[in-house]
């Protein structure tokens, strides 16, 4: 598939065109990332946050270079039969971007939606997205320089448990006698019974 | 009846006789002249008998009493309101300092402080000064004394004054003429217009001092604009003037450095920008040019500006492999949903619940 899909026809050729200048446009500001936008019909059941979720992680976009992974993808989904637009990011942008950030800059491009001209909308958002992906990014750089390289979050989960674990050990010596004696007298429950 | 009528002829004899035997003395001409000058006293005869006494009397009285009288004094000429006094005209036509002339005192002494301070305040806002001369309202100058003859005398070479000639009660008399150096540039016309104005403002008052301040205030009205305009003339000359030198020395070429600049004299700050208004439109255009250039160049500089984001590896959920990072969804089917009904939403598995 390609970047923008309008597979339920809501844009013109001169807006696709536009459109996709303006998408043109944010890979240029953020090299590492790629906006998409998918334009449907969906059925009345679908749940579009799970038809997002799965387009994200299975779609291969053949106007896009093998440097942009998906995981920098951010999807715009407008469903035009269920009138719900969705935005779904990989996992790049989970440290970054929020959901409360998606929905304000959903709420922008919502009067456009609502008038059905989808060009103006798409184009509010990407700019809008734009802005807070550059405060993020001149935040992010910045924290960067100051503390050091971000710490994987898988290796970061890990050695927090291991710090909960510890904690247990760092306990008091009155708190773990006391521990030992609950768990002697358990044991000596235990062996009582029958 | 003829016995009676001589007794009663003889009575009235008699009876005329010691009427006019009876009648008081008579002055003589002589000693009324004396009288009158003080030389003798009435009745010191009758009084002192004795004649020594009498003779020292009129001794003393001859070297102290008369002599302690005063001259006599010539008699006043009447006043004539027509006329202006001639022991005052020398007052008026000689060159003075203060700006109210008034040698008949014809205004109070707080009145004419008032006017002369006005005319003081007049003097130091502005470069053209007022002389007034005062006079009465019904006062007629010899043909000698004119306005002209006194601007002529002695403000010739003074800077540019309005000279007033004021009649007190009488503002339809007045006279204006300017004396000095520019003069002649203050076209009749002007001065008339001015003079008018001026007697026309000092009319709508009846008492005369409050006349005289009406008069006063609004010829400085008028020279205040007779000044800005003449300003305004001499800067133009004086722009013109500045040209022409330096088109002259643009022409012959070495003389560049030599050009004198013209003074600007009496340009008020509004003639200098009028002068200057083409370098300070370059000026502003050039500044314009400069934001304009700066905002261009902060346009380009932030669309070339790439933004990077740190590489954070983030466990896998939900088994999705690129993305899992699910936003927020809105309705727009409706139009009275408005997005912040729908901010807190509920995803589909909990409504089920």
């Amino acid at each position: 598939m390609r970047r923008l899909s309008d597979m339920a026809g809501a844009l013109r050729l001169k807006e696709r065109q536009k459109l996709e200048r303006l998408l043109d446009e944010f890979q240029t500001s953020f090299p590492q990332l790629f906006f998409s936008v998918y334009y449907g019909a969906l059925e009345d059941r679908a749940n579009i946050r799970q038809f997002g979720l799965w387009l994200l992680n299975h779609a291969a976009y053949e106007d896009l270079d093998i440097s942009r992974p998906n995981d920098g993808g951010i999807l715009l989904l407008v469903d035009l039969n269920t009138k719900v637009a969705s935005i779904s990011f990989g996992y790049m942008l989970d440290s970054f971007l929020t959901e409360e950030d998606t929905f304000n800059i959903l709420a922008k491009a919502h009067p456009h939606l609502l008038q059905g001209n989808h060009l103006k909308a798409a184009s509010v958002i990407v700019k809008q997205l734009s802005r807070v992906l550059r405060k993020k990014s001149r935040r992010a750089i910045l924290q960067q320089k100051i503390f050091g390289p971000p710490i994987n979050q898988s290796s970061g989960a890990v050695n927090a448990l291991e710090r909960i674990r510890s904690n247990r050990s760092n306990r008091s010596a009155a708190e773990q006698d006391n521990f030992k004696s609950i768990q002697t007298t358990r044991a000596v429950n235990k062996e009582k019974e029958p | 009846m003829k016995v009676s009528f001589f007794r009663w002829l003889l009575l009235l004899l008699l009876v005329s006789h010691s009427a006019r035997a009876e009648s008081l003395p008579q002055w003589s001409d002589e000693d009324r002249a004396r009288l009158l000058r003080g030389e003798i006293i009435a009745g010191t005869d009758i009084l002192v008998e004795d004649k020594r006494v009498i003779a020292s009397l009129r001794l003393g009285l001859e070297s102290e009493v008369l002599r302690s009288l005063p001259p006599e004094l010539e008699p006043e000429p009447e006043y004539d309101p027509k006329v202006v006094p001639s022991e005052f005209l020398p007052l008026y036509f000689t060159s003075s300092e203060s700006y109210l002339i008034d040698p008949q005192q014809l205004l109070s002494n707080q009145e004419a402080l008032d006017r002369l301070g006005f005319l003081n305040y007049h003097a130091d806002d502005s470069e053209l000064k007022i002389r007034m001369y005062l006079f009465d309202s019904e006062q007629n100058l010899p043909a000698t004394y004119t306005i002209e003859k006194l601007c002529e005398d002695h403000y010739a070479d003074a800077p540019l004054t309005a000279i007033v000639f004021c009649f007190l009660g009488n503002p339809e008399r007045s006279q204006l003429a300017f004396a000095g150096q520019g003069a002649a540039d203050v076209i009749a016309l002007d001065r008339r217009k001015m003079l008018e104005s001026a007697m026309i403002k000092s009319m709508e008052k009846s008492d005369p001092a409050m006349q005289l301040e009406s008069f006063i205030v609004q010829l400085s009205i008028s020279l205040y604009w007779l000044e800005a305009e003449r300003a305004e003339t001499l800067a133009a000359l004086a722009a013109e003037g500045s040209r022409a030198l330096a088109g002259k020395a643009w022409t012959s070429g070495n003389g560049a450095g030599k050009a004198e600049v013209v003074p600007v004299i009496d340009a008020g700050g509004l003639s200098v920008l009028k002068s200057n208004m083409h370098w300070i439109i370059l000026g502003l255009l050039g500044l314009l040019c400069l934001m304009a250039g700066c905002v261009f160049g902060w346009v380009m500089w932030s669309r070339s500006r790439r933004y990077h984001f740190p590489v954070v590896e983030t466990p896998e959920r939900l088994g999705a492999s690129y993305a899992a990072g699910v936003g927020a969804v809105i309705a727009f089917h409706k139009k009275l949903g408005s997005p912040s009904s729908q901010r807190n939403q509920v995803p589909d598995y909990l409504k089920r619940v």
